[in-house]
């Protein structure tokens, strides 16, 4: 899971990542890492500062295919979307 | 003869004077003549000027007609981009004017341009102004009117809680645990700030207008971009309206079977379960029986073919080759599911005709990736935990049940539930999603990072706990299970029907689950604790109550003067 410290991450967040998620969702988010960079590039790039706690309680999602991923941001409009967000990060479940 | 003379002399004078006064008339006349004869020229003159002015007139008019139609035709050539039309060739051509007057002209639509350039930039300034000044207007009229609506709303809640208050004082308060919902969310701190932001409803109404998809006006996918804010707003909408037909439909058929009974009569409110609601998804089964048909017409399963050529051979081994390889297709076309085994292909199946038995709803596809991770055993054993702890799962959407498999401890989660945050953890499972319970209990844990390293918190319990880290099968003598039974007896007055996975103690929620395995765990330890000691013991770890919460739970149960070493 080293490659999160590069998006912004520190030990203590992979920590709770760890703790947080069952088994399978650790192995697929190492397994799928590229997949998982990528999603979290996509919220990082619009502008979405709390990327880190949705994927810490949220962290299947972010397994999800980049083009698909892109899609659901995509259904609404993005200002609207970063100030809900960053409001209340656990909105991404419901998109 | 002298007056002769005289007379003679007169006459003289009288002729002169008159010749000279002819001759003075002559010369008047002649110079009026002359006069005359000048104003007479004059006159032609002036006829000839006036037919001139006539003229020169008209050819201004016309110029200046021209020359209108010419500013117009700059004006719109400038907007346009330039003086290249062919309309404007034709203009200087009907004005005869030569290149000079067309530099003229280009200085003209540079000095109009440049004139253009600042009206357009003080009428955006304008604009600009403007926007500014009517937004602000438009701000302070919603501030205005939120401004009173809270002021109406704050008015009611206020009589509400008087109500509530002079109710409680009574002794006959009867209020809901969503009116204290609604109600909370509407507080306030000294600056204004909602105090229960209502983000998780948000998720829910979100929730909502994803599962009613159907009778909301929106369609998310159409590739229309739209503010969350609407699809709230829609939801909302839907929401109400679905609420009032379910009131009438449930007045109706109130109604209805109270006829029915009163008439002894078939009321026709049955609904068939055996109705199928679900898509039927092409089976592996499927497949292959369109592979084989496939492979029929090749004629390789012909049994009356028999190979004799070697071309009929290679295809016939390259066919073999494609079967032997052949794979099960992935359900879903995410990287993910597409990485499957077979094997997973099927669990995956089956895990989707599990949840179909238990009436799981929601849209399995969309939450897909969490199953090509999860085992079906992982599924029926989270849902089971998911029932000890009061959730219904005949209510359960998949991401509830996603929610569910994904966090590594869902008794740990849903004792933190249970003990953190929901003092009445019932009706927040009677009045919210497993969903939206799980999300804030994992916020909360992810807030508070675990910092409740009981052992180091409860110091002279640490060798107790320390103990209790390595038990894990837990086998009790016939005395260990005496005690553990009359511990549990004493608890069991703490618990109902209501609360039946919770001991509620001193307004405290405790985990019955937890508690009850660490006092087997305890005794089966030996050791050797006083009943309250051991029931201290028995809460606090892996729990997340205070010392003094402790004490004070311990203390109603088993009433004591000393606990732990801990003088009260």
């Amino acid at each position: 899971m080293t490659y999160l410290l590069e998006l912004g991450f520190d030990q203590n967040d992979i920590s709770t990542f760890q703790k947080l998620n069952n088994d399978f969702i650790i192995e697929k988010a190492s397994e799928f890492k590229d997949i998982v960079e990528s999603n979290l590039k996509s919220l990082i790039e619009i502008g979405v500062n709390t990327y880190k706690e949705m994927f810490l309680r949220h962290a299947d999602l972010f397994l999800m295919d980049n083009e698909m991923f892109k899609a659901i941001l995509e259904k609404y409009e993005i200002s609207d979307l970063v100030t809900k967000l960053n409001r209340n990060p656990d909105l991404i479940e419901q998109l | 003869m002298a007056l002769i003379d005289a007379l003679e002399e007169n006459k003289i004078r009288i002729v002169k004077q008159i010749s000279n006064l002819i001759s003075n008339d002559n010369s008047i006349i002649l110079s009026l003549k002359e006069q005359i004869t000048n104003y007479e020229n004059d006159l032609e003159d002036k006829d000839k000027n006036l037919d001139e002015v006539i003229t020169l007139t008209s050819d201004l008019e016309q110029n200046k007609k021209l020359l209108l139609e010419g500013q117009k035709l700059i004006a719109d050539h400038i907007k346009n981009g330039g003086f290249n039309s062919p309309e404007f060739e034709q203009l200087l051509n009907s004005l005869e004017v030569n290149n000079d007057v067309k530099s003229f002209y280009d200085s003209l639509e540079e000095k109009i341009n440049l004139r253009l350039t600042e009206i357009n930039d003080e009428l955006a300034t304008l604009n600009n102004k403007n926007e500014t000044i009517t937004e602000t207007i438009r701000r302070l009229k919603d501030m205005l009117s939120v401004a009173k609506t809270s002021l109406t709303s704050a008015e009611v809640d206020q009589a509400k809680l008087r109500e509530y208050i002079n109710q409680s004082r009574a002794g006959i308060l009867n209020i809901t645990p969503r009116t204290i919902e609604s109600f909370v969310k509407k507080l306030t701190d000294e600056n204004g700030a909602i105090l229960f932001k209502e983000t998780m409803l948000t998720t829910e109404i979100i929730m909502f207008y994803k599962n009613h998809a159907h009778l909301t006006k929106m369609d998310l996918d159409d590739g229309k971009k739209r503010p969350i804010s609407d699809v709230i707003a829609s939801a909302y909408s839907t929401l109400e309206e679905e609420k009032v037909n379910a009131e009438e439909k449930e007045d109706n058929e109130l109604s209805a079977i109270a006829e029915a009974e009163e008439k002894n009569i078939d009321t026709g409110f049955d609904i068939n379960l055996d109705d199928d609601f679900n898509e039927t998804i092409p089976s592996i089964e499927d497949f292959s029986e369109d592979f084989m048909k496939e492979f029929d017409d090749v004629g390789f399963n012909n049994a009356n073919l028999t190979p004799t050529t070697p071309e009929v051979e290679t295809k016939q081994e390259e066919i073999v080759q494609e079967l032997d390889e052949v794979k099960v297709p992935p359900l879903h076309s995410s990287r993910l599911a597409a990485s499957a085994s077979p094997e997973k292909i099927e669990e995956v199946k089956a895990i989707h005709e599990y949840l179909d038995s238990i009436s799981v709803t929601g849209d399995f596809d969309k939450d897909h990736i969490i199953y090509y991770g999860a085992t079906l055993d992982d599924v029926k054993s989270r849902m089971e935990t998911a029932k000890e702890y009061g959730v219904d799962t005949n209510k359960l959407s998949t991401t509830d049940v996603k929610m569910l498999l994904k966090v590594r401890d869902l008794k740990e989660v849903l004792d933190y539930a249970v003990e953190h945050g929901n003092e009445d953890y019932m009706a927040a499972l009677n009045s919210t999603t497993v969903t939206k319970m799980i999300t804030t209990t994992l916020n909360q844990m992810s807030s508070d990072s675990f910092n409740n390293d009981n052992a180091n918190k409860y110091g002279s319990f640490s060798e107790v706990f320390s103990t209790l880290d390595t038990i894990n099968d837990v086998t009790l003598d016939p005395d260990s299970y005496k005690l553990y039974t009359e511990t549990l007896e004493e608890l069991n007055h703490y618990c109902d029907s209501i609360t039946r996975y919770a001991y509620v103690i001193n307004g405290e929620y405790i985990s019955k689950q937890r508690v009850e395995e660490n006092v087997k765990k305890l005794v089966a330890a030996k050791q050797n604790l006083a009943e309250s000691d051991l029931l201290f013991a028995a809460i606090a770890y892996n729990g997340t109550k205070n010392e003094k919460d402790l004490v004070a739970i311990a203390d109603k149960v088993f009433p004591s003067p000393q606990i732990g070493g801990m003088v009260r």
